[in-house]
Order: structure tokens, then sequence, then C-alpha cells
């Protein structure tokens, strides 16, 4: 069983994220922008963090550069999930390592499968 | 002898001065009496026989000289005793012994009464006399020699018309041989249709001794050729007449005439094809006396000229044809006398006595007669006259169109100094005063003033022919003007650089049009930029929506769910979808308004009750905001379109409230206002830049502090309010200090402006 962080400011987003992931037997939590995800993190320490791009006060970018500056949480696995099409911005999101790219609009039942998947790497 | 015939030969002796005639004869010369005695003996018998005078006078002539004969010496002394003379061959023994034959005349000479008293013998030595025939056959050889190889063909006949001789050259000129000649004169060589010319050529001889005649002759092949035959009669050898006739080819010099007449032919030909005038005056031109002076020739251009024929020209005295009036005639005369030729311009008069100008050369000369002759050549100046005025109208013309050209236009010099200038330069540079003399750099911009010398240094040596630019200048009155200039350069005859011509053209206008254009494509393309952010905006917000849709949809069908939790999802997608819809009607929205395609539906309306439910449905979206309103009460009502209202008031309000993430108060009031009522929509947020205010109402502008600070929207919400605002006539402009805030302030007229 593994504990995971969903950064979403989209909260029809959050709530759908939260219903896929009912009776996955992970321990889920949902921020609602990079800060508070960031904090939740960690107080938190999850294996996998699944964070959205576009988000304000920290976006998605800003997440990743804090969790992998900082040995305590570089190991963390990230998932960026994201339906920005800019290019400034996904040009430089495919540049980082992440464990996967997931685009919106996703299925639920995929975005599950695909988190066990990271999960199970 | 006997003594009566000796007294008697004594007596009847002749007169001895007779004897000393005898001495100076070329023959030998006895005289003896009728005895035979030998009375005298000349010089020449001295010589040529051999005695001495004392030796023979006294002797008996016959025993002395022992002469034979083939006669005997009584029958020739009867012969002369009766007939008076005899003559014949003798031969005489010399003194010697040698014998010598003589051709010997006796002649019996006779006293006054008529007596014969003497005998007179003359002998001439028969030898001498063949070496005078040899001598003259010899000459005659000689003279046949010179005939034969003499180059003139030469006919001798006798006056029976029998061929004496033709030489070599007649021969050949007529392919003869001597026989081929025959015995009638030259009529062997005489053609037929040439009988009369040869008559002729006989009557002339006949008459005259002499004859000379031109007509063809006849060679033998049958041709003919032109032939002068000069014909005389001469004593021919014994002193028989003959006829001599000298033949001289003429093919040569007919051809040579017909040369002759076709190149005086030709001469004449020029001259009366000429385009100029040409005419002939016997004895010489001139002003006042000389009236006698007469034409003797003119050439059709001469007879045009003067507008006459040529009859009527001969009968037109000189001064007729010039004009009294005109000026330079009598110098021209005066130049013709003193040189024998002049030139100049001089008036001229026609027939019909209308003037005209002429270019006018004279010379005088002395014709092949002896007499004084003038030639005059006239060319016509009129046209040149015409022509003259013509290119000084076009110089005007020029000069007009130089002066009056829209364009400024400038003559230069090497250094650069203005030397003359147009209207229009004038009024480019100077406010219409007068250039001349200027240099052009004083116009000029440091900066410009390097360009423009370059160019024209570079022309000066590089031999390039023409240059131009745009350059900035600064005019007389300080002010500054973009003109467009072209220099060419103009050279003089021997290619050295003269001047320079300089058009200018005023194109500030056009350059401000360009940099207009310039500022223009950077902002098409900053827009360009922003319209391809908004739509990967656009497309993230609808893929957003689009994520709930598909989420719950999908939950809805693949996942057992409680009812309740199922009208929960439909409820999120429905609310997805609306906001989908609200987001594609905006940007729809926005182009209508933009293509003034777009209805106000208007209608009275209290705008205070618009703004508290505008308010009250923006304040369950935060609860970090304090949203109050400050109303003025009472307002008139306005005649607007409600939706329309609450559509900008909404807009305004939930903008403060998200670009106020800190929270704070957001205030929205209303005040009447010079016939119209101003809302205000007051927030505490992080306020706009400067720079950036001017773009708020644009399309696709949105502002964006930072790029960890981002505010989710389309952007379109500021533009649509300011439009729909515009659309009732009133204004929407915004106050604002970044990290105090910012005041969206917009009117509405109380009456709609007609």
């Amino acid at each position: 069983m593994a504990t995971i962080v969903f950064c979403e400011d989209n909260p029809s987003i959050r709530k759908l994220i939260e219903v896929a992931m009912r009776g996955s037997g992970h321990s889920i939590f949902l921020a609602e922008d990079g800060a508070i995800g960031l904090e939740l993190i960690r107080k938190r320490m999850p294996q996998l963090v699944v964070t959205d791009l576009a988000m304000p006060v920290l976006d998605g970018l800003g997440l990743y550069h804090a969790l992998r500056g900082d040995p305590a949480l570089s190991s963390i696995k990230i998932v960026f999930l994201t339906a920005s099409t800019q290019q400034g911005m996904m040009g430089r999101a495919k540049s980082l390592v992440v464990d996967a790219f997931l685009t919106k609009p996703f299925s639920p039942l995929e975005l599950r499968a695909q988190i066990e998947r990271v999960l199970a790497r | 002898m006997t003594d009566q015939d000796r007294s008697q030969a004594a007596t009847g002796a002749p007169d001895p001065t007779v004897f000393a005639a005898l001495d100076g004869i070329s023959d030998a010369v006895l005289v003896r009496d009728l005895a035979g005695v030998i009375l005298h003996w000349n010089p020449v018998a001295v010589r040529r026989i051999g005695y001495t005078r004392d030796q023979a006078v006294g002797r008996l002539w016959n025993e002395l000289l022992q002469t034979i004969s083939d006669r005997p010496l009584e029958e020739l002394e009867a012969e002369v005793r009766s007939r008076g003379t005899w003559r014949g061959n003798l031969m005489h023994i010399r003194s010697d012994g040698t014998v010598v034959a003589v051709r010997s005349r006796w002649l019996l000479l006779r006293d006054g009464a008529g007596q014969p008293v003497a005998v007179l013998q003359l002998n001439d030595e028969i030898e001498r006399l063949e070496a005078a025939l040899a001598e003259r056959r010899q000459m005659e050889e000689t003279q046949r020699a010179i005939l034969d190889n003499s180059p003139m063909a030469t006919v001798l006949f006798r006056t029976d018309l029998m061929l004496i001789h033709a030489n070599l050259s007649a021969q050949k000129m007529f392919g003869r041989d001597p026989a081929g000649f025959g015995s009638v004169g030259l009529l062997s060589v005489v053609p037929e249709h040439e009988r009369a010319s040869a008559a002729d050529l006989s009557a002339q001889r006949d008459a005259t001794g002499y004859g000379r005649v031109e007509m063809d002759m006849l060679r033998a092949d049958g041709s003919t050729f032109p032939a002068e035959v000069t014909s005389a009669v001469i004593a021919g050898s014994g002193g028989t007449p003959a006829i001599i006739n000298y033949i001289t080819d003429l093919t040569h010099r007919r051809h040579l005439e017909r040369e002759l007449r076709a190149s005086a032919e030709l001469q004449r030909a020029v001259l009366e094809n000429s385009a100029d005038a040409v005419m002939l005056w016997a004895s010489e031109v001139s002003s006042d006396s000389e009236r006698g002076a007469m034409l003797v020739q003119a050439n059709d251009a001469a007879c045009a000229l003067f507008g006459a024929e040529m009859g009527q020209l001969r009968r037109v005295p000189v001064d007729a044809l010039l004009d009294p009036a005109g000026a330079g005639f009598v110098e021209i005369l005066k130049e013709l006398r003193a040189n024998g030729r002049a030139k100049g311009e001089v008036m001229l008069r026609k027939i019909d006595g209308s003037n005209f100008v002429g270019d006018v050369a004279l010379a005088s000369f002395t014709g092949p007669d002896g007499r004084p002759y003038t030639s005059v050549i006239i060319r016509d100046l009129t046209e040149r006259h015409r022509a003259a005025r013509a290119l000084e109208d076009s110089e005007k013309r020029f000069r007009a169109i130089f002066h009056r050209a829209p364009l400024g236009i400038a003559r230069v010099g090497l250094d650069l100094r203005i030397i003359e200038s147009n209207l229009r330069l004038r009024e480019l540079l100077s406010g219409g005063a007068d250039l001349t003399g200027r240099r052009v750099t004083k116009f000029l911009t440091p900066e410009d003033l390097k360009i423009v010398t370059a160019r024209f240094q570079e022309m000066i040596h590089s031999g390039a022919d023409a240059a131009q630019a745009d350059t900035n200048v600064r005019r007389d009155d300080g002010s500054t003007a973009w003109l467009h200039w072209t220099a060419a350069v103009f050279r003089k005859e021997n290619g050295d650089l003269d001047q320079f011509l300089v058009l200018l053209e005023d194109v500030s206008a056009r350059k401000a049009a360009e940099d207009s254009t310039e500022r223009n494509l950077v902002e098409l393309e900053r827009i360009s930029t922003l319209k391809s952010e908004f739509v990967g905006l656009v497309s993230h917000e609808f893929r957003t929506a689009l994520t709930g849709i598909q989420g719950f949809s999908e939950l809805i069908r693949d996942v057992e769910l409680e009812p309740a939790e199922m009208r929960e999802f439909a409820a999120d997608i429905n609310k997805d979808a609306l906001r989908l819809n609200r987001m594609i009607t905006e940007m729809l929205d926005l182009d209508r308004m933009e293509a003034g395609r777009f209805t106000l539906h208007k209608a009275t309306m209290d705008i205070n009750e618009a703004i508290e439910e505008s308010v009250a449905r923006a304040r369950p979206m935060s609860a970090i905001h304090e949203l109050v309103t400050d109303l003025e009460s009472s307002l008139p009502s306005l005649e607007a379109d409600r939706d329309r209202m609450i559509q900008v008031l909404t807009n305004l309000v939930n903008n403060a409230v998200k670009y106020s993430p800190a929270g704070g108060l957001v205030k929205v009031s209303s005040r009447s206002s010079r016939g119209s009522i101003l809302i205000s929509v007051k927030d505490q947020g992080e306020g706009i830049p400067a720079d950036f205010l001017p773009k708020v109402f644009k399309r696709f502008e949105r502002y964006e502090a930072s790029a960890t600070s981002r505010v989710i929207g389309t952007g379109l919400g500021l533009p649509i309010a300011h439009q729909i605002v515009e659309a009732h006539g009133g204004q929407m402009w915004v106050e604002s200090k970044v990290g105090e805030g910012s005041t969206f302030h917009f009117t509405i007229p109380l009456a709609t402006p007609v």
C-alpha cells in the first residue's frame, strides 16, 4: 500500500481523482495548488506525487524542482497530469525526468491503472 | 683641122667671161672650136681628168683625151652640128692613163650671127652619178624603214590609186598585208557607208593638196573602227606625185570623249539635283552698277527657292532678288570684290515679293571663254530659323517645367554649391528664398552629411553616373523632412565632370507611413503570438472542462454507483458543460461585438439593483474577500441592456477577486456624474504595472505577474465588458498601482446621445 499526493487546482477534477482512486487501498491526499501539495508531501512522505502543471501559487514545474532539489524528497516518483497545450510550459515539462506524463481529459480507470504501473516499477 | 677653121674659131671664140662662168659648174667642162682645138678647160676637168689647163688648151680634144665611143666621133660631130646638141656616154683616158666613163652633153655654141663657133662639152662622171644614186637609194631605204616602223599608220599610193606602200602600223591596224590593200587607194579599207566621207577626202585633197576627215574604217575581219584620215599629195621618187595617208585610230579618243561627256553630265546632274540653289551669272554680280549681270544657269532648287521658272528668273535683274533693306549684302559684295569669294546670311526676295533668309556663298571666276562669271550657292535658312525658334520655345517650355515641377530640382556644382534651384526646392528647404550659391551640406544633419558627401565623392572619383538616397534634411526654419534625392552627373564634351543634376522629393509622409507600417507589423506579430497563446489557453480550459465531463460520464457508465452519487456526478458533468458553453459564448460574443454585429436589448433599469445582484452572486466565490457596495441613492433609471450590465459588473467583481489572491476589500460604488452614471470597482490586489494599463481592454491580453502566480481564464472578460460599455455610449478605464490594487471605472450616459 502506497501513499500518494495529488495536486490539482480544479475542484471538479480533484473530485474525479478521489472517486477514481476510491477502493485502491492507497492512502490518497489531495492539494489545490503546489504550495499546499509541498506541505502535504513533507508531512506524509508519499511514494508518488501526481501533479497538474498550471496551478496558482506554485505550479507543477515549481513543485518538481522543489522535490528534486530536496535530498529528502528527491526519490519520490512524479507523474505530470496536464491539459496544457502551451508550447512553453509543455516544452519545459517534457525535458524533465518524470515517471509518467498523463494528459487531460483522462479516463479515471486508466489513471488508476497507470498509477499502479508506476508504483510497481 | 684647117687653118680657116682655126681662124674662124679664133675669131668666133666666145667671150672669156663665159668661160669664167663655166668654172663654177660641177661637171668637167671643155670648150673646143669646130676644128676640135680645146679653147677652155675648167678646174673640175683639171681635177677629174688630170691635165692642167695649160696642158689642155690648144690641143685637139680627141687626141688629148683619146676618147672612146660606141659610135664614130664623126657621127657625133655631125649630130651636134645639125641638132645643136648631143648627149651620150663616152670614155676618156686620164693623164695618169686610167679610164673614166662620163655622161657627156654637147652644146653647139653660135656667135651673134647664129654661126656655129664652138662646142661645149659637159662631162659628168658616171661612177659619181651611181654613187649619188646609191646614196639616194640608201636614203629612201632609211625613209622606208622609218616609215615602216612609224607608229602612225601610213598608206602611200600613186595618183592612179596603185598601192606604193602600207607600213607595219597600217598593216596591223587593218589586219592586212600590203597585198590586202589592193589597187584602189584607200577604198579597200573604207566601209560601204563611209564612201561619201572618202569622196570628201579626195575632193579636199584635189582642191588644196591636203584633206582630213573622220570616218569609220574597215578591218580585214569586217569590223570597223573610228579613225581620222589625213591625206596629202607629195612629190614621190623621181618627181612622180604620190598620195600619202595617215590614219589615226580614234577608238580610244572616242572612249575618252564619251567618258568626259558622261562626267560632265554627271556634274550637271549633281548641280541640277543639289538641295542647295545653284546659280551662275555672267559678269560679276554687284549691287549697283552691273545690272547687266545675266543669269546663265540655275538649278531646280534655285527655281523653287525663288518661286520662278528658269525663263522668269532670266528676265529678273540680280538686285531684284536681293532685299535692298536686308542687312549684310553690301558687306558680302565688298568681300567678293576683294577676295573673289564671299559668304554670309542675307535677306533674299522671291519672285512674289516675299522675303526669306538665305546662307549665300559667292565666287567670282573667269570662264573658259575668258569672261567673268559669278557662281551663287544659296541655302534656304527659313527652316533653320524656324528650328531655332522652335528650340527657343522648347527651351522656354523646359525652363517652365524645371521651375514649376512638383519635384525639387537643382543644378549643383562640383563644390556642392547650388547653381540653380527651382521653386519647389526653395519651398522644400528655404521657405522660398533663393538658394543660389548655398552649400548642399548646410541642410544636412551631421550623420547624413557623411553619407551624402560619400555618395557625391563616389560620383566625382569612381565614375559612377548617378546616386540616390533618402536623407533627413534640416530646413532653414529648423524643421526636418525626409527627402529622397537622385543625382545625375553632367559631363563636359571631353568627358570631365561638369556639374550634378539633383532631383529631390519630399518623402516625409511615405517615411511616416513606412514607420507606421513597420510598427503595425510588429503589433500584428505580437497579436499573432498572443492569439496562439490564447488558442493554447482556450484549449487548456476546454480540456479541463472536458476532463470532468469525460471522467464522470465514464464512471457513471463503468462503475456501480449509488443513485445519489450518480446524480451528483451528473450535476458535475452539467456544471462543466455549462462552463464550456459559457466560454464558447464569450468568444463568439466578442467576435460579434468587434465585428459590430451585436444587439442590445435596452430597457429601463436600476443600476444599483444590478450591482447588488452581481456582488451577491460573487460573494460565495471567496471567503477571504470582503465584497461591499457604496451606492448613491435615488439614481435616475438607465436605458440599458440589463443582462449585459450584469455581465460587465460580474466580470469586474470576479477579476477583483481573482487578482487579489491575498484577499481584501472589493468595493463597488455608483455615482451620477455629468449626465452619466459612474460605476467603480476597487480592489486591494496586486495592481497592474503602468506599461500594461493601455492593453487591459484589448483582446487576448491578460496580465500575468509571474509564471508561478497564474490566474486561469480566457482573457476575454475585460474586452467584452469594454465593448458592452462602449455600445451603450459609455466609457471604461482603469486606475492602478502595483501593490496597492486597481480601480475599474465605467460610465453609462443617462440619455443615449443622438
